[in-house]
């Protein structure tokens, strides 16, 4: 019960947070917050809801219908979101608990840096090599940035997406590794003289792997939260560029973001749900 | 045997006075008025071979990083703008530690279940906090009508209160760890109050957690000011020209100088790069603090590995 009041409260906050860009502005030399207003935009939502205005937005002079252009949006960031998110497991738990023990102290000194660098500044990074490498040996490497809807950067932005929460993922499953090797059934498995490579599939592994489960939350929040850099960065076709550069082009509208950060929600649980399931099948395979 | 010393720790050290240094006496040592190359920019100027050029002026010995599209000299914005960034990040890194540490013992203490507390799913888990930011601050930051230092405290506030339940959450998962310790067992058996064994028992034991929990908020408010500058909302304002449509920073502040000058990264690169060392020196002053303390903080026993 508790948890429907939460939702219901968040999703309240949402309404007004929605809002707040039309209720709180600059306003004849100074700052004005027009309560009447939001309350009325909110409310007009509502209305629209069930008139079915709400679910239109205008383009220019024309009306479309939401939900025919959103599907294809939220393709785009799932599909980014959802190989990247595979490729930063596969990182992770290969590098993470298979190969924990040899990465010295500088590889990881470095890795943490590079891990600590904000998304933004990655991807500024990586447009400047990619243009230095092009202007100084003249060869076309990666899209630098999509130029249309038919021709867009994936190299790039997917490699941004996988970066930093690999690297987060890396460092926390080497250190439940090295936590699991110290524990006695793991010698107990030795004695009786299990190989190592046994060992590691079937003890450590399995063991790991809840771990890795409980940082889910933390590695999508923080791979949503890089999404809105890059897609913005990379101009690539996705949920959050939606928000923002169709508000810029047509001007703000209150329908399309409400339900454009509830589509991010659940882009959110698609995502979750789509690795506990891959994780599901691998533990599955593992049991066999 | 002699301690090695703390190679990493006292580095960032250095760094990080250096960099506080630098934004209290920066506008006294800076090369050029703030205003000053504002009227050069505008005219040609002579170069090495006496030709006529306008600006953007790549780095000289007049410039020494360079100066932007409109003239300015760079070495003077950065210098200008390193106090907005450098003490927003340590105080709002500082109160959100305060509140967070207070609260998180407290309730840490005060709760009779000892298991962690999971994260919850809700609306809010797939909108990171710089989003949040924007949306209140979209109609105000942008042509602002308040002064920057009022809007500067505006987004160092938002900044403070979504940072707490983060630093709540560590350190009531800590509080929960240490009071299953034997001797917060015994203080309690003796008749220790909660504030007693608060002060006395739980806050010396996290002391050391403290300060990396420090460093690492410090990075993530540099992140959310980085990431808001991206969006064309700089702290302390952003001022809007049209024709073209361009974004500038008001207070000159690191993270606003790179968001403004993002469109340099295929030519005149200077104007880009400079702002960019200058906060990704920032940054790592910070890396260093945060590695040279947990290499402190490892000195634990622990066991070893089996394989």
């Amino acid at each position: 019960m508790t948890a429907i009041y939460r939702h219901l409260l968040n999703l309240f906050l949402l309404l007004i947070l929605a809002a707040l860009p039309l209720g709180l502005l600059n306003m004849d030399e100074k700052v004005s917050i027009d309560l009447d207003g939001m309350v009325t935009v909110i409310k007009e939502f509502f209305r629209g809801l069930f008139s079915g205005e709400a679910w239109y937005y205008s383009q220019g002079g024309r009306a479309r219908l939401i939900l025919s252009d959103l599907v294809s949006y939220f393709l785009s960031s799932y599909l980014y979101l959802i190989i990247s998110a595979i490729i930063v497991m596969i990182i992770s738990i290969s590098l993470g608990i298979f190969l924990w023990k040899k990465t010295n102290r500088w590889i990881n000194a470095s890795l943490g840096f590079i891990g600590m660098v904000p998304d933004f500044l990655l991807v500024l990074m990586l447009q400047m090599a990619v243009v230095y490498i092009n202007k100084s040996l003249g060869v076309k490497t990666f899209k630098v940035a999509s130029s249309s809807i038919d021709d867009p950067a994936i190299f790039l932005p997917i490699l941004t997406l996988i970066l930093i929460p690999a690297i987060y993922l890396v460092r926390s499953l080497s250190e439940a590794t090295s936590e699991i090797t110290t524990e006695d059934y793991i010698l107990l498995a030795k004695s009786k003289g299990l190989g190592k490579k046994y060992i590691y599939l079937y003890h450590v592994t399995t063991n790991v792997l809840p771990f890795l489960k409980a940082d889910l939350h933390k590695v999508i929040s923080i791979m949503i939260g890089n999404l809105f850099i890059v897609e913005y960065l990379y101009n690539t076709r996705g949920l959050t560029s939606f928000i923002f550069v169709h508000s810029s082009k047509f001007g703000y509208q209150y329908n399309l973001v409400i339900i454009c950060l509830l589509s991010l929600f659940v882009l959110y649980m698609f995502c979750y749900y789509s690795l506990r399931l891959l994780l599901a099948a691998a533990e599955r395979w593992l049991a066999k | 045997m002699r301690r090695k010393p703390n190679i990493l720790l006292i580095i960032g050290i250095v760094l990080l006075s250096f960099f506080v240094i630098i934004s209290i006496i920066g506008p006294y040592v800076a090369p050029y008025d703030l205003e000053y190359s504002k009227k050069i920019g505008y005219i040609e100027n002579d170069d090495g071979k006496q030709q006529l050029k306008g600006s953007p002026f790549p780095p000289s010995k007049e410039h020494v990083f360079g100066t932007d599209k409109w003239g300015y000299d760079i070495l003077t914005l950065l210098l200008y703008g390193a106090k907005y960034t450098v003490f927003t990040v340590l105080i709002v890194a500082v109160i959100r530690l305060i509140i967070g540490t207070a609260f998180g013992i407290l309730n840490g203490v005060i709760s009779l279940a000892d298991q962690r507390r999971n994260k919850q799913v809700s609306l809010f888990s797939g909108i990171p906090i710089f989003i949040i930011i924007y949306f209140i601050m979209v109609g105000i930051n942008v042509e602002p009508t308040l002064p920057p230092t009022i809007l500067v405290f505006i987004q160092g506030f938002l900044m403070t209160i979504l940072g707490i339940p983060g630093v709540y959450n560590v350190i009531f998962n800590l509080t929960i760890e240490i009071k299953k310790n034997a001797y917060v067992e015994a203080a309690k058996t003796l008749g220790g109050s909660n504030r007693h064994i608060s002060s006395k028992h739980i806050y010396p034991a996290l002391k050391g957690n403290l300060l990396a929990l420090f460093v690492n908020e410090c990075i993530q408010v540099l992140h959310i000011i980085g990431q808001l500058g991206i969006f064309n909302l700089f702290l302390g304002g952003t001022e809007k020209q049209y024709f073209p449509t361009i974004y500038l920073s008001i207070t000159n502040e690191w993270s606003g100088l790179i968001g403004q000058s993002r469109s340099f990264l295929y030519h005149s690169q200077w104007i880009i790069l400079y702002p960019l060392i200058a906060y990704m020196l920032l940054l790592f002053s910070f890396y260093l603090l945060s590695s040279g303390l947990n290499a402190s903080l490892k000195n634990k026993a622990r066991r070893t590995s089996h394989l």
